[in-house]
């Protein structure tokens, strides 16, 4: 009886205590339309740009259903949302910006007013109620990530993530095709949407942003890469592992130098980790791959480890795209974060057919050091297809004759190159003749020389094989300048 | 009677013989296309993506130009062309785009870098969906493309 009465007692108490006990908090969603367009109108773009984020809203949705959401698109609209939340211990703030902007602004297009960087971090200071809230915060703008530090400043914001640095701009590859036509080729936002849309539900939200950056970040098309760095940090204790590029254990800060792989926020970033106690540091060496437990502060904060450290048999194993520059080496075209480094191949790596110059590869990869060596696992040599804007030398039979421009040079499957001195190296001339498909034919009527083309460009990796060429666009060009006699007299 | 007839001679005189001289004299918006195309943008050299866009009729004296964000103003003060040229027309906002300003009369041109996209008079110019596909607003593009079939 008195086990019975216990056992009453302790169901009273736990349902009593159970809100506090497997509350999950309230997690905030605001999704902030900053509009493409100027003026009340709405844009195709800015119908783009609506679309990504009722998309990346329902991801949200689906992942977290508890969550409650809200859409702004004005300034006020978004310190108003912030001004109605009381983010207390447990509760998670969402932010999901996407406009233009510029140096710590961010603007609001449709009402012509602008929020800065500070007004947003003060607003979410305001928001967070209690120490433990913890906001995230997603940009899509350029020069977003000019509000990385000033965000960080309040202590409640845990990650920001922004589509580039602070002196970068943002590309959209957006743009009118036919006079009504808008054609989307994505952009960091798109690949962030989709990245959202590959966490499973119940994954906290912190994490699903975490991991969808990383892939938006991965997804730069290589024609912008080196202008578009997108920018992330996430803070607090979180698992690591690391490739350790200096030991400086011996001194008094005990300190190695590391290059991270995970957590995905820092993959490819150099920084220092202090071991404090729980590491002795004369047993690392430069060179192994690590893992343990660290303290993310804040960009300029050295890390602090939390955990024993743990050596890595084996070093991060990933799919790679590379450029065969010469029999023993490649250059790495993706993943972004190892974009242009330079891999030795193995003499014993299997080569049949042999490797052609200039020609793409695709294979798996060992980084054994991030920086400075790459074991490629079975790689093959694929055909490429980049997307070159040329000029029209002339045309005979089923064949033009063009000469390669720089310029926008794009791959079919949404990599981005510019290369046309690797199409030239590859061993075309500047100019060269494309035989087009038979159903590509009829746009020779209209092609004259001088015609300046986009066309997708495949260019096959057996060497005897002609290069072929398909969905060729005109180059728009207004009134044609030679027909135009200045009538104005001296 | 004789003195008003004189005057009303002068006074239509200066009201119609400056105007219908300087119509015959003004660039036409092919002359400023021209300048643009074979002077500014040169497509045969140039080494990035680029949008140019030019007004349809010529500005007026007293017509602004502004950035969309910004505190500088150009006032006309005599018949202009005016031109923006996206630098960079992929990209979000703000980023290197050239005003263009070509005297109607004197044929001088005038460059000036801003990071944002024009506004006439307050309102947002080459930014609408209408103007974006306007292909004769559009004097070059390389982004922005007409389909050749």
């Amino acid at each position: 009886m008195k086990t019975f009465q216990n056992s009453i007692f302790l169901i009273f108490t736990l349902l009593c205590l159970h809100p506090l006990l497997f509350s999950q908090g309230t997690r905030h969603g605001i999704f902030v339309d900053g509009s493409y367009s100027p003026g009340s109108a709405t844009s195709h773009i800015d119908s783009i740009f609506d679309d990504r984020l009722d998309r990346i809203e329902r991801e949200m949705a689906r992942i977290d259903p508890g969550s409650q959401r809200q859409r702004v698109d004005t300034r006020q609209g978004l310190l108003d949302a912030l001004a109605g939340i009381e983010c207390r211990c447990g509760d998670e703030i969402n932010i999901v910006m996407a406009g233009h902007g510029d140096t710590e602004t961010f603007s609001f297009t449709k009402e012509g007013r602008r929020i800065s960087a500070r007004e947003l971090k003060e607003a979410l200071g305001r928001a967070a109620v209690e120490c433990c809230c913890k906001i995230n915060v997603v940009i899509f703008a350029c020069h977003s990530g000019s509000f990385v530090d000033r965000l960080l400043e309040e202590a409640h914001v845990q990650s920001v993530y922004t589509s580039s640095a602070g002196n970068e701009v943002t590309h959209s590859n957006i743009f009118v095709r036919d006079p009504a036509r808008v054609v989307d080729e994505g952009d960091w936002l798109k690949s962030f949407m989709e990245g959202l849309a590959e966490s499973r539900p119940g994954t906290g939200m912190a994490d699903a942003i975490e991991r969808a950056a990383r892939e938006a970040a991965e997804d730069v098309p290589v024609d912008y890469r080196e202008g578009e760095t997108p920018q992330s940090w996430r803070r607090g204790e979180q698992r690591f592992l690391a490739h350790v590029e200096r030991n400086e254990g011996r001194s008094r800060t005990r300190q190695v130098e590391v290059q991270f792989y995970d957590p995905p926020s820092m993959r490819g970033k150099i920084m220092k980790l202090n071991l404090g106690e729980h590491a002795p540091a004369n047993r690392l060496r430069a060179c192994q791959w690590i893992s343990g437990t660290a303290l993310f502060s804040s960009p300029d904060e050295d890390l602090e480890l939390r955990s024993d450290i743990a050596l890595e048999d084996n070093p991060p194993r990933i799919p790679i795209r590379a450029h065969v520059h010469d029999r023993d080496e490649v250059h790495v075209l993706n993943p972004a974060w190892q974009y242009c480094h330079t891999v030795d191949l193995e003499e014993d790596l299997p080569r049949d057919p042999p490797f052609v110059r200039c020609t793409w590869l695709e294979a798996q990869a060992d980084i054994l050091d991030p920086d400075e060596s790459i074991r490629l696992v079975n790689p093959r040599q694929v055909n490429q297809t980049v997307r070159v804007r040329a000029h029209v030398e002339g045309k005979t039979g089923h064949s033009i004759r063009i000469s390669l421009r720089s310029l926008l040079d794009r791959e079919v499957n949404g990599q981005m190159v510019n290369y046309p001195h690797w199409l030239q190296r590859f061993g075309y001339p500047r100019g060269f003749e494309v035989e087009l498909p038979p159903d590509q034919r009829r746009i020779l009527e209209n092609l004259q020389p001088c015609d300046n083309i986009w066309f997708d460009l495949t260019l096959p990796y057996e060497r005897n094989a002609s290069p072929t060429a398909s969905d060729i666009w005109k180059i728009h060009r207004g009134p044609n300048p030679r027909l135009v006699r200045r009538r104005r007299s001296q | 009677m004789k003195t008003s007839s004189f005057f009303t001679i002068l006074l239509l005189s200066c009201l119609f013989i400056p105007t219908g001289f300087s119509q015959n004299d003004l660039l036409t918006r092919e002359d400023a296309t021209r300048i643009i195309l074979q002077e500014i943008i040169v497509p045969a050299t140039s080494n990035h993506t680029i949008t140019a866009f030019l007004v349809k009729t010529l500005l007026q004296p007293g017509d602004i130009i502004a950035p969309f964000y910004g505190d500088l103003n150009h006032e006309m003060q005599e018949p202009a062309w005016f031109a923006w040229i996206n630098d960079d027309p992929l990209a979000l906002f703000a980023h290197p785009t050239r005003y263009v300003f070509i005297g109607a009369r004197t044929g001088d041109v005038e460059i000036v870098e801003h990071a944002w996209w024009p506004k006439l008079n307050g309102e947002s110019l080459f930014m609408s969906e209408a103007e974006m596909m306007d292909l004769e607003l559009i004097i070059y593009s390389d982004v922005h493309l007409k389909k050749s079939k």
